[in-house]
């Protein structure tokens, strides 16, 4: 008995990337009218031991700690020196006063990987019932992992993204 | 399954025929004749008992993936690239005479051999119990790859099955059952070899009678209350091995695949516990469930191979500065 494979990549992100998909949609025509009739396929009985694998791919972001900077405000207090008394010139002046510091949460994100790839073995009632492959996949993975996300392999990709700003902090430990 | 046929069809005084086609896919399970071998787990670890809640482990030991080696493929023996090839110069090298290449083709290599049928078992083996062979070497000038230090591992436990199968082996046969390894059993293994020794363990889980081993790195299993059913929990177990479907047979690493297996285990509580009677494989892993578990041997490993002019010593000395 031929052991059928039918492999499938998701990329889980904002788009569905499909490479190779007309070969899997022809791949998968043959087993269903293996299916359907194993004469015409050349077998006596019907496909069986199908596997279809479903990857599923993710890059996402999470919080691993929030990070502050302390942000300079600005006080500019000005002052004219007048009178109608005394012959005076006209004397404007400005000063910039020292003010508090605002401090300013922000983020320090990490980018993680988080994947998992499903081996289903289907029947071929489940096949002729599929109208694709990723129809099948993205239904399998809406149950096996939307509903058990912590089903995902996941690791720190290394990259890391922090809102504060580095020239204003490394100025103010200065 | 023909005798639970007859015992259910005694118990249903009017079926239709599809109301008895469900009826034996939902239930016949429980009313399969689950004898030793097929309580074989509780049996020697005691009865199950679970609670509600998450549970998970990971093995110390890193499994790896390797090519698994069909019988009816040539790239063990044919030209001059091929791993015996090398062994055999190899050993001519270090002056030992040897003629793996010939043995193999001769005596091991089936081109009719059914295309699932290979060194699975041989890989899963290695995989649980020795460290990957990561880099390639060259000895007495003969290059050696990962992918032959990797078959030369493989072929030198070619005949290492373990110590113990649970559940039964499907052949086919007329006293094949399907549904073992029960889910029942299957959990009790894990909680033994998994969640408490933290082993890494062999999975067929091809429950036919295709035979596809696989070594098991990581569970993840979720527990619920039935809101229906007090005398029942459900159960969803991810089961993370490595897999041999790597188109390059030098990949070093873990390729991950993952097996998600739903069950309902029924039985009562016991204060806080719930004491499993019996399980049943539901949804779609009634027909996709593992077939038979192996646990890690705590012993040491046979080290034979079907290839009579292989040498275990050899391959020890070749893989010595490769991991």
């Amino acid at each position: 008995m031929k052991k059928l494979f039918l492999a499938l990549g998701l990329i889980a992100s904002l788009g569905v990337h499909a490479n190779g998909n007309q070969q899997q949609t022809t791949d998968l025509e043959k087993i269903k009218l293996g299916c359907k009739d194993p004469a015409a396929v050349g077998n006596q009985i019907k496909p069986s031991r199908i596997q279809i694998v479903c990857k599923d791919q993710r890059l996402v972001w999470e919080q691993t700690r929030s990070g502050y900077q302390m942000i300079d405000g600005r006080r500019l207090v000005s002052t004219n020196l007048r009178t109608n008394k005394t012959n005076l010139s006209v004397s404007p002046a400005s000063y910039e006063i020292p003010v508090a510091q605002t401090r300013m949460e922000c983020p320090i994100m990490r980018e993680i990987r988080q994947d998992i790839t499903f081996n289903y073995m289907v029947t071929c009632d489940e096949v002729l019932d599929m109208g694709s492959v990723i129809d099948f996949c993205l239904e399998k993975l809406a149950t096996d992992v939307e509903q058990n996300i912590e089903a995902m392999e996941t690791e720190a990709t290394g990259r890391v993204i922090t809102a504060c700003n580095e020239q204003r902090q490394s100025r103010r430990q200065k | 399954m023909m005798l639970s046929v007859s015992t259910l069809a005694q118990s249903l005084p009017e079926v239709t025929y599809g109301e008895f086609i469900d009826f034996s896919l939902e239930d016949a399970t429980r009313y399969q004749p689950r004898e030793i071998p097929f309580t074989s787990v509780t049996e020697e670890y005691g009865a199950l008992y679970v609670r509600p809640g998450k549970y998970e482990y990971t093995s110390d030991h890193e499994v790896w993936s390797s090519h698994w080696y069909p019988y009816h493929e040539t790239i063990l023996w044919e030209g001059k690239e091929s791993t015996l090839y090398k062994y055999d110069a190899y050993a001519a090298r270090r002056g030992v005479k040897t003629d793996a290449t010939n043995y193999e083709r001769k005596n091991v290599y089936n081109p009719r051999a059914s295309d699932w049928e290979g060194l699975c078992n041989a890989w899963a083996m290695a995989a649980i119990t020795f460290k990957e062979p990561k880099k390639g070497i060259k000895l007495y000038g003969v290059p050696f790859e990962v992918k032959d230090l990797k078959a030369l591992l493989l072929k030198s436990l070619e005949l290492e099955l373990g110590d113990k199968f649970y559940g039964q082996r499907n052949n086919a046969e007329w006293d094949s059952i399907y549904a073992d390894v029960y889910p029942d059993q299957f959990h009790r293994f894990l909680q033994v070899e998994g969640f408490e020794k933290k082993n890494p363990f062999i999975m067929d889980f091809d429950a036919g009678y295709q035979v596809w081993n696989v070594p098991v790195y990581k569970v993840k299993s979720f527990i619920k209350e039935d809101e229906s059913n007090d005398e029942v929990l459900k159960v969803k177990t991810y089961v993370y091995y490595a897999s041999p479907f790597n188109p390059d047979p030098n990949f070093v690493g873990l390729e991950r695949e993952t097996k998600v297996y739903s069950y309902d285990l029924h039985g009562k509580w016991e204060g806080d516990q719930f004491r499993v009677n019996y399980g049943l494989w539901t949804g779609s892993s009634r027909w996709d469930h593992p077939d038979y578990l192996i646990p890690k041997p705590n012993r040491e490993l046979r080290r034979e191979s079907r290839n009579k002019e292989i040498n275990p010593k050899i391959v020890d000395e070749i893989l010595r500065y490769s991991f």
